[in-house]
């Protein structure tokens, strides 16, 4: 097991390389000079002087390859740079804004868990009753209504409307509940179409009808077996969308001015802020990767024949 | 066995469930307290949306810093006021030398800065010499790199002195950023402001109280301001980043007022002025949105092409019909409200599409049998137009010039580029055709007509074509170096003239601010300085 769970982990390195590679490339690819973008932000007509101090500044008149190695060395010490725009360092302005993000993240979670877990369940136990409409219902909303149009939306009814939340802003859990709602929507669409599967799918299963035959009450088997096994995918899946609900947040963030590194890593692509673009797709790489070992692992811890099947190619 | 599996899942999630539950309790409850401060609201207060955070509060720096905090929390020796008038501020009065070189400033006596420190020609001094180490970043504002020597006369007199003669150094002293005065306190241990700021500190009516990044800042009162007390005593900037949240936010009663250039949609601010509910102002133009005709290319190296497109589309149309009249049709390649601009001697164009016509059959692109696009020597009459695909007034009118011309028989392509991309395209004069709008109060004229005359930045290269550019171009060199005022006034006259007749440069619309509030304010004023904040004589019922 622990030889599995190394080399999962070292299967990370090259993939990470290959992200900094991307990455790297992408903004070099961009026809955006940042030192025009750095006046052009900040509305200077730029003398030629001037651009060319702030090009060597920002190290722009080296060769690509030195600029590459220079930044792949600086990451390795957690250090993404200097921002253009504001003259701080990336990470102090991404870790300052990181807390929250990852509140808006859990929010959403726990949003997600506590309405598809019960929607999921009844849909599934009662195929084709109202619940399950309004399950099928969720789900197309969830999956097709864009999330910042959900979030005026949510915006007009329950904050301009009926005066329950506010607009925008954060300190209270009322801040949380909309733009949390907005984040989680899509989720809930997704794992209560997942679960209400994956109860479809065990009331097939022999063991269901022993337990029936054994005239255990309905409502027994379904809660305590049925829903035990078929949560599992869920597990799964939400491993897999923690990435997803980080980038996600960023439109949700600027829609609900919350201030998170989101919103940060919109204004640094308007304003062409290299170090901070790059630094924030790097993250974003990381977390997905680590997230993915996470459910892996977990997956592992459940189901041990996964690692065995490692085992077995050795 | 298998039940214990079958728990595992269930057990985990609620753990899960769990640990969240305790993590998001533990940071609201952090922020809540940190909210409470802030939220007890005073009567006399004043809560307004801006898109983004207001950065550091350091007068010497720009982006990410806010022009509207900076003008806050920082004055200047000189304001401008409406219609370009010249105002002394923090200086009382000014002497200038015969040779236009020296400038004498007589500072205001009794003037603190909010630590109680006194403002004199010390601190004024510290300031240029803080500026002026990094001359090159502030090259821009042309008088910065003309500055030859700063002295301290004597407590309250401050002496400048110039390389060469500048007119526009009083006017360019009216500008935000970055001549304005930081207190002692401020400065860090090295003297070198442009890392940072210890503290901001100055002489303005308002001072930063409370600040959240990317949340909030909340400005007080300076009870002890030279100048007339603000009426209002506390101001709160919540940074919103979207329009239409700043306008549900204004709906709901969350904020008090909302203003800018291009801050909310017109479509939104036209709707909250029809409910009648809600007070609205529109100030005086600010800039004149420009297209620029490139007459190095082909097509439009003859003035009779650039004309007839001129003439070729119904310009008050169109601005009522993008801007639902938030901008207005311009006849003058600047506002008439600016220094010198008022007397231009130009004939303006009236919309005639037969007029139109005619003139580019006299150029010799006629319209062929059967086709749509007109041509000369078997080339069609075609041109591109580049617009700033995040700007939907730019992308609206250039859809409407492209039928409108497409009417007369010429082909318009238009292009959507990034801003930066326009920037740069613009630069290396590829292009056909680019929106611009020149920079405004206080930048203007001097400085639209000196990025005219810049080599790369795009102008100069664009009127080519014009027989008289040496003319003009030798005619602004020497505009900001008289020290006569009639041969000045005759000089822009001359320019601005020759620069719209000849028709590379076209007058659009005058582009203008816009502010919504709720009833409860009044005296809301917008300031003669484009950049400056618009708080002065602001009043809230109570």
């Amino acid at each position: 097991m622990a030889t599995y769970v190394f080399k999962r982990i070292i299967t990370i390195v090259p993939i990470f390389l290959i992200a900094t590679l991307i990455t790297f490339g992408m903004i070099n690819l961009s026809p955006v000079d940042p030192a025009e973008a750095y006046f052009a932000a900040a509305h200077i007509q730029a003398t030629d002087e001037a651009l060319e101090q702030k090009r060597h500044e920002f190290g722009l008149d080296q060769p690509l390859l030195i600029q590459y190695v220079n930044t792949l060395i600086k990451i390795c010490q957690f250090d993404f740079g200097i921002s253009y725009v504001t003259n701080k360092p990336v990470w102090e302005e991404i870790s300052a804004r990181i807390p929250a993000t990852i509140q808006l993240t859990i929010g959403s979670l726990l949003i997600a868990i506590f309405v598809s877990v019960p929607i999921g369940f009844l849909a599934g136990i009662k195929k084709n009753s109202g619940m399950d409409h309004f399950s099928r219902f969720l789900s197309f909303i969830g999956a097709s209504i864009p999330s910042f149009w959900l979030g005026y939306l949510f915006i007009f009814f329950f904050s301009v409307k009926l005066d329950l939340f506010p607009v925008e802003g954060t300190g209270t859990w009322k801040h949380l509940i909309l733009p949390s709602l907005t984040l989680a929507f899509p989720l809930i669409a997704l794992y209560t179409r997942l679960l209400r599967a994956s109860i479809l799918e065990n009331l097939q299963e022999s063991y269901v009808l022993f337990a029936r035959t054994r005239g255990i009450h309905e409502m027994a088997i379904m809660g305590k077996h049925v829903l035990r096994i078929a949560i599992s995918p869920m597990i799964t899946g939400l491993g897999m969308n923690l990435g997803n609900l980080l980038t996600g947040a960023i439109i949700v963030e600027a829609v609900f001015s919350w201030p998170g590194f989101g919103r940060y890593f919109l204004e640094a692509i308007f304003n062409r802020d290299v170090p901070v673009i790059q630094a924030y797709v790097l993250l974003a790489a990381g977390l997905f990767l680590i997230s993915n070992l996470i459910v892996d692992l977990i997956q592992m811890f459940i189901d041990p024949r996964i690692s065995r099947k490692g085992r077995q190619f050795q | 066995m298998s039940n214990q599996i079958m728990k595992k899942p269930v057990l985990l999630i609620s753990v899960i469930i769990l640990i969240l539950s305790i993590a998001l309790i533990g940071c609201s409850n952090e922020s809540v307290e940190n909210k409470e401060e802030t939220t007890s609201k005073s009567e006399n207060a004043l809560t307004f949306a801006w898109p983004r955070d207001i950065g550091e509060l350091n007068p010497h720096v720009y982006n990410p810093s806010q022009l509207f905090s900076q003008s806050m929390v920082y004055e200047p020796l000189v304001s401008y006021g409406d219609g370009g008038e010249l105002k002394p501020h923090l200086a009382e009065s000014w002497e200038i030398s015969p040779d236009g070189k020296e400038y004498l400033f007589h500072l205001r006596q009794n003037v603190k800065f909010s630590d109680g420190t006194s403002f004199n020609a010390e601190i004024v001094k510290k300031n240029f010499d803080a500026i002026l180490k990094n001359v090159d970043f502030h090259s821009w504002l042309g008088f910065i790199s003309k500055i030859a020597q700063t002295e301290v006369i004597d407590e309250n007199t401050f002496k400048l002195t110039l390389t060469e003669p500048y007119y526009p150094t009083i006017q360019e002293l009216a500008v935000v950023r970055p001549v304005r005065f930081l207190g002692e306190a401020g400065f860090p241990q090295d003297g070198d402001t442009s890392k940072g700021v210890e503290k901001p500190v100055g002489t303005g009516p308002w001072v930063l109280d409370d600040y959240k990044v990317d949340e909030y800042a909340v400005f007080t009162r300076n009870e002890a301001y030279w100048g007339e007390l603000p009426s209002v005593e506390k101001i709160t900037v919540k940074i919103i980043p979207d329009a239409e949240t700043r306008v549900l936010a204004f709906e709901k009663g969350e904020l008090d007022l909302v203003y800018g250039e291009g801050v909310i949609s017109i479509d939104s601010f036209n709707q909250l002025k029809s409910t009648g509910s809600y007070g609205t102002s529109i100030s005086e133009p600010v800039a004149t949105r420009q297209l620029v005709l490139n007459t190095t290319k082909e097509q439009l190296s003859d003035e009779r092409v650039r004309q007839a497109l001129h003439y070729g589309f119904d310009k008050a149309a169109m601005v009522e019909g993008v801007t639902s009249g938030l901008e207005e049709k311009a006849d003058y390649i600047l506002p008439t409200n600016f220094p010198y601009t008022s007397d231009i001697d130009v004939n303006t164009v009236k919309y005639n599409v037969e007029k139109a016509k005619q003139l580019l059959d006299e150029a010799g692109w006629k319209l062929p049998e059967g086709k749509s696009v007109r041509e000369k020597d078997g080339k069609p009459l075609e041109v591109e137009l580049m617009y700033n695909s995040a700007e939907s007034i730019q992308k609206t009118m250039a859809e409407t010039l492209q039928s409108e011309w497409a009417g007369l028989g010429v082909k318009l392509n238009i292009v959507g580029v990034e801003l930066t991309t326009q920037v740069e395209r613009f630069k290396a004069n590829e292009f056909d055709m680019n929106f611009f709008s020149n920079y405004g109060a206080p930048y203007d004229p001097h400085t639209f007509v000196n990025i005219v005359a810049t080599e790369g930045f795009g102008f100069n290269e664009a009127i080519s074509a014009y027989s008289n550019k040496e003319e003009i171009l030798s005619q602004i060199a020497k505009v900001t170096q008289t020290t006569d005022e009639a041969e000045r006034q005759q000089l822009y006259s001359e320019i601005l003239g020759s620069l719209q007749e000849q028709g590379a440069i076209l007058p659009i619309s005058y582009i203008k601010k816009i502010a919504i509030y709720k009833k409860d304010i009044s005296n809301f004023t917008f300031p003669g300085n484009r950049d400056e904040h618009p708080f002065t004589g602001i009043s809230v019922k109570e």
